[in-house]
């Protein structure tokens, strides 16, 4: 595989040793005389909530930011950089959470950026040797794609396959991901596995940041965890549960990840027919008042579609849609939003939140006209309000005034929340709601739901991850290749009649 | 992919190469090129709807084939532009009304290498006198120095008086502020607060001239403007804040100042008959092609309009 | 996804899609070249053709730096200063010392420099390209009043105007062949080096471009360093065809730039430029003054059209993106 380099064991250690590193941003530590050691060849997870040091320290080793204090090893030598060019050529290679692709660049030229290949003895670009490097790599990833392509035309999951080439190609001794499966489907996530196995077994060591226990107890030798800036604990996966892991992280016990309460189900609030689109066919189905419906299925089996047609983002092609017993058409968002159909989507820095508004003007900002007789905006009623959310939702921040930018992204996630919650809907959608989140706030995020549920919203939740849904939801539905493949009740799942196996195969068509 | 723009480049390139040429007319028909200095200003847009008539008659009497007018822009370069356009064109005869005195120089040069008879309107290229077949204008610095005797007749006592500018550069300027130094410098009584690069624009003249006011209250006498949109506004201005006793006068005699020496709120203005200038200039053009001499540099003369005079010159 | 093999004129489908989406404006300039000699018997001669290139030479070689500030990401409004300011020293060098060669070096070095002082202050304390070139172009333009007194003079030495007005053999402009010049030394640079490829990505992208180690910094001061530059050379190109120095000159001249690379295909949002676009683009433009020239419409008319161009063409442009997707 190219790029891949046999190590050496036994002449080190740990391939990273960071000591006692700390960092502050002006009065917050964001490390902490931390240390964190990965040893040479092995798939090390590191765990922690958002705001626990993370980043900060990969940031640090990458170059993008100095520590204050302590040091770094790499390979047994001091390590120090000051810039990712310097990182990489040293052999750390990072692909970032939030992706970065060139979007104007094609595959290949933005997989050997600042590795192009030149004609020899001019300054001029060997173009065609770039594109047959290029299509030999995806060729070994097994990924077929024209290396011609650019990278705007590439999906999301495509984006961030081409992303773990690019690192692995540079010729990475030691690889950090940072929650590389959060747009993954099940397929993609098992191609990832393959591949870190693959990188394993070629003596790169991992560094595997990531929220979702299940991935880290499959593929992930040991850990380490963070918490509030500093180092909490380490050690093998195998000596560990899931349930001592999130104590570390929260520094209290979480009995339950997914606190179900169920509550009474209600009539029918909302019904779908025959609903088809772009990415959807011949959907029917029906949600309760009380009742949390969840939606199942691969990346691009259109779950997103739907909903976005439902909330009136998309056309619909045919179908009917009934609220409370009655049929509407929905033609645009505002549409939607009218009749009490509220949406948040999993692109929250897209589509959910004006990051440089303060919280205050995100939480209202959909829900003025109704709020708000008049052209004036009641100031002193918009803050009580707010206010009001985002102290129910437990939104960690400076102040409602805070700009959205600042906050993590569970918390970010929890603005989004309160801005469509404040407008009592009938029917809620979640799409990923919980994608990026730390554990701690996803576990608020799904008591919300239930409580929501509780005062008889009807809701539909879309999720990539299987315990999320299977812990959550009331009844599930499965989708496979646009179409409905099943469905199982919560009781089916509780009693243990239908567990992840089968849920997944039908996700990929079995019946 | 690169192989089909450089076939479709050269594709052009082939075409451009062997295209057939514009025939030349057979029998020699004048064709004028009429080249603009704009078409924006009110005073050129009074000079060019002058032109125009005057060269539809010269066509209707068969004296010229055709004419057209190829628009300046205020730029020399564009000029420069134009001068091969309109010999593209055909044009065998050039009127120019210069954007600039050194900038717009290579478009008499042009013609004069080309023997294209060219008359140059209203303001001189530093080679209009060598290379030029005529010049038909006003004299800017008589202007200026009118403008100065005007307000030393109308304030005996003299005073201090601030002169706002038109663009520094323009050979307009240039010349009318020479003038006005002419007649102003040699007289002790009067003084200078500044000359202001007000670049004939009115709302910039305003905001010097109220600065002026307030600094220098009752002191303030006149105000000379190298041209009447500046001096009309001005005026306005100091009739608003009552200091009407303050003199303002400009050049050029556009419909505005004008109605306003007539309504009784501007005293006078100095009236440069550019539709003279271009009609004189256009007169020519029957001579010249004859091939008689004709004379070179016609001066049209300012006009001081004031009130008792101003019906004969507002149209 | 499976590959579609068909190959059109060497090309893939998606090459072709690729091709078409760049360069369609081709199609657009070759329909005017044919409504144009329809319209007008004076349009396809050699001697009109050739004076639409020359014409466009000047603003064609301003296009050319401009592609590559815009591609990155940054404008840069100062290069219609930067002319009037190449103009005044090409004046002045010539009255003292009447050398041909130094007051073209002298022009765009000023102009270079220029361009530098606007890169490091965009790059280094991350100002607004808009703000800082637009109070630039106040200080460059002013610099050229104070050297010049605000007095425009003819220059010292007649030969330089060869530059602007004389021919090669006696048939090809010289402005032409600096223009081709300079456009085919900026579709090598941009296209075929790292430096080109480091360009793009800073524009796509900044944050991406940085992490994969490419100099954010000095990639975004050399495009201003090159706009200056190019800014220089039409400069000198300007002053020989007026045969004056003009510190009033040059006025709205990034304008004309801007068009040509938006009508040429560049995004605003940095990243899908291409010189031979630009190219297209400005001879466009030329077209379509020169066209109303020869037939006779009214210059009002003519920047109405320009303008409807650029509208249609980046509309064209959002159309055929979002296809895409």
């Amino acid at each position: 595989m190219e790029g891949a380099v046999k190590q050496n064991a036994g002449e080190y250690e740990y391939i990273l040793e960071c000591k006692n590193l700390s960092k502050s941003f002006g009065g917050t530590h964001a490390l902490d005389g931390v240390q964190f050691r990965v040893k040479p060849g092995e798939v090390h997870a590191l765990l922690g909530e958002n705001g626990a040091g993370k980043s900060t320290l990969m940031k640090i080793i990458i170059g993008l930011q100095g520590a204050d204090k302590g040091e770094i090893f790499f390979e047994g030598k001091p390590y120090s950089v000051s810039g990712p060019a310097e990182a990489i050529a040293a052999g750390i290679s990072m692909i970032h959470q939030e992706l970065n692709p060139e979007p104007h660049l094609s595959i290949a030229e933005s997989i050997f950026l600042k590795r192009e290949d030149v004609k020899p003895g001019t300054p001029f670009l060997n173009k065609k040797k770039t594109i047959e490097r290029a299509a030999k790599l995806l060729k070994e990833f097994d990924i077929d794609l024209n290396p011609k392509l650019l990278v705007e035309e590439l999906t999301i999951a495509q984006m961030q396959m081409m992303e773990i080439i690019k690192a692995v190609s540079c010729n990475a001794r030691m690889v950090i991901m940072d929650e590389p499966t959060s747009s993954l489907d099940s397929e993609e996530t098992e191609r990832l596995f393959k591949t870190i196995r693959n990188l394993k077994a070629a003596g790169v060591t991992v560094i595997y940041i990531s929220h979702r226990m299940e991935e880290i107890f499959k593929i992930c030798d040991s850990y380490s965890v963070f918490r509030d800036g500093r180092f909490i604990g380490s050690g093998e996966v195998a000596n560990v549960t899931t349930n001592q892991l999130i104590a570390m992280m929260v520094g209290r016990e979480v009995k339950n990840i997914f606190p179900k309460v169920l509550c009474p189900i209600g009539e029918v609030a909302f019904k779908v027919e025959g609903l088809s689109g772009k990415g959807f066919k011949d959907i029917s189905f029906e949600v309760h008042r009380g009742e949390i419906l969840g939606l199942s299925g691969l990346v691009g089996s259109g779950r997103s579609e739907t909903m976005r047609a439902i909330f009136g983002m998309d056309p619909l092609t045919s179908g009917k849609i009934f609220l409370e017993g009655k049929e509407i058409k929905i033609k645009t968002p505002r549409d939607a939003i009218r009749r009490g159909i509220a949406m948040i989507n999993e692109d929250r820095k897209g589509y959910g939140l004006c990051l440089f508004r303060s919280i205050r003007e995100n939480i209202s900002l959909p829900n003025l006209p109704m709020r708000q007789k008049g052209i004036f905006i009641n100031q002193r009623r918009e803050r009580a309000e707010c206010r009001e959310y985002a102290q129910m939702l437990r939104v960690k921040s400076a102040g409602i005034e805070s700009d959205a930018f600042s906050l993590s992204g569970g918390n970010q996630q929890k603005v989004v929340l309160s801005k469509w919650i404040m407008s009592k809907p009938k029917v809620l959608i979640l799409d990923e709601p919980t994608r990026g989140v730390d554990v701690g706030a996803k576990s608020e995020i799904h008591s919300l739901m239930c409580k929501f549920a509780s005062e008889g919203m009807a809701i539909i939740m879309v999720s990539s991850e299987l315990p999320e849904i299977m812990g959550v939801s009331d009844r599930i539905l499965i989708y496979h290749e646009g179409r409905l493949n099943g469905e199982v009740a919560h009781e089916e799942i509780q009693s243990g009649a239908v567990g992840q196996e089968q849920i997944l195969s039908k996700e990929f068509g079995g019946m | 992919m690169k192989k089909l723009v450089a076939l479709v480049l050269t594709l052009m390139l082939v075409l451009s190469v062997f295209a057939v040429s514009a025939g030349a007319d057979a029998k020699k028909e004048i064709n004028v090129a009429y080249i603009a200095k704009n078409t924006v200003d009110a005073f050129h847009a009074t000079l060019n709807s002058a032109a125009k008539e005057a060269l539809d008659g010269l066509v209707a009497d068969g004296t010229i084939a055709k004419w057209q007018l190829y628009d300046g822009q205020t730029d020399p370069i564009t000029q420069v532009n134009l001068i091969e356009d309109a010999i593209n064109n055909g044009a065998n005869f050039v009127i120019l009304l210069p954007a600039e005195s050194q900038g717009s120089a290579p478009v008499v040069t042009r013609c004069h290498d080309a023997g294209i008879p060219i008359i140059v309107i209203n303001s001189k290229t530093n080679n209009t006198d060598e290379l030029a077949n005529a010049f038909v204008g006003s004299n800017d610095v008589q202007a200026g120095e009118m403008m100065a005797q005007f307000i030393e007749q109308q304030i005996p006592d003299g005073g201090k008086y601030a002169h706002m500018m038109g663009i520094v550069g323009n050979s307009a300027q240039i010349d009318r502020g020479q003038g006005i130094k002419n007649i102003m410098e040699k007289d002790s009584k009067w003084a200078s607060v500044g000359d202001f690069a007000a670049d004939w624009s009115a709302d910039k003249a305003v905001q010097f001239a109220t600065d002026a006011v307030n600094k220098y209250g009752a002191d303030l006498k006149a105000i000379i403007c190298d041209n009447d949109d500046m001096s009309s506004a001005v005026q306005a201005y100091c009739n608003s804040v009552e200091r009407s006793d303050i003199v303002c006068i400009g050049i050029d005699g556009n419909k505005g100042p004008m109605t306003m020496v007539k309504q009784g709120s501007l005293k006078a203005t100095i009236l440069q008959d550019g539709a003279a200038q271009v009609k004189a200039g256009i007169a020519l053009i029957p001579d010249i092609i004859a091939g008689k001499t004709i004379e070179k540099n016609i001066m049209i003369p300012f006009v001081l309009v004031d009130s008792t005079n101003v019906d004969q010159y507002l149209k | 996804m499976q590959q579609n093999d068909k190959r059109v004129l060497g090309m893939d489908q998606h090459d072709l899609s690729l091709f078409t989406r760049r360069y369609g404006i081709v199609f657009v300039m070759i329909a005017m070249f044919i409504i144009l000699s329809l319209s007008s018997s004076a349009f396809l001669t050699v001697g009109n053709i050739t004076n639409v290139l020359s014409t466009v030479a000047l603003n064609g070689v301003l296009a050319m730096g401009m592609v590559f500030v815009i591609t990155a990401g940054g404008i840069d409004l100062s290069i219609g200063a930067m002319l009037a300011l190449a103009s005044t020293f090409i004046g002045i060098i010539l009255q003292y010392t009447g050398n041909i060669a130094l007051a073209c070096f002298g022009a765009i070095a000023i102009c270079t420099l220029f361009g530098l002082i606007n890169g490091l202050l965009i790059a280094k304390f991350n100002m607004f390209p808009f703000v800082v070139t637009l109070a630039s172009q106040l200080v460059i333009r002013g610099l050229g009043y104070v050297i010049s007194g605000g007095y425009s003079f003819a220059l010292a030495n007649p030969d330089f105007t060869q530059i602007g007005l004389g021919k090669l053999y006696k048939s090809i402009p010289y402005p032409i062949l600096i223009l081709l010049g300079i456009t085919i030394l900026a579709y090598l640079v941009l296209h075929w080096t790292r430096f080109g490829r480091y360009v793009y990505s800073v524009g796509g992208n900044i944050g991406a471009a940085k992490a994969s180690g490419v100099n954010v910094f000095w990639t975004q001061v050399s495009t201003y360093l090159i706009s200056g530059l190019c800014a220089g050379v039409a400069g000198i190109i300007m002053t020989a065809r007026i045969n004056a120095a003009q510190p009033n000159i040059g006025i709205g001249y990034e304008t004309d730039a801007i068009a040509a690379c938006v009508i040429g295909g560049t995004s605003f949002a940095g990243g899908i430029s291409t010189i031979p676009g630009t190219l297209v683009g400005i001879i466009i433009i030329g077209l379509i003054y020169n066209g109303m020239n020869l037939v006779g419409i009214s210059s009002y008319w003519q920047t109405i059209c320009k303008g409807l161009l650029i509208i249609g063409a980046v509309m064209i442009d959002t159309m055929l993106n979002k296809r895409k997707k």
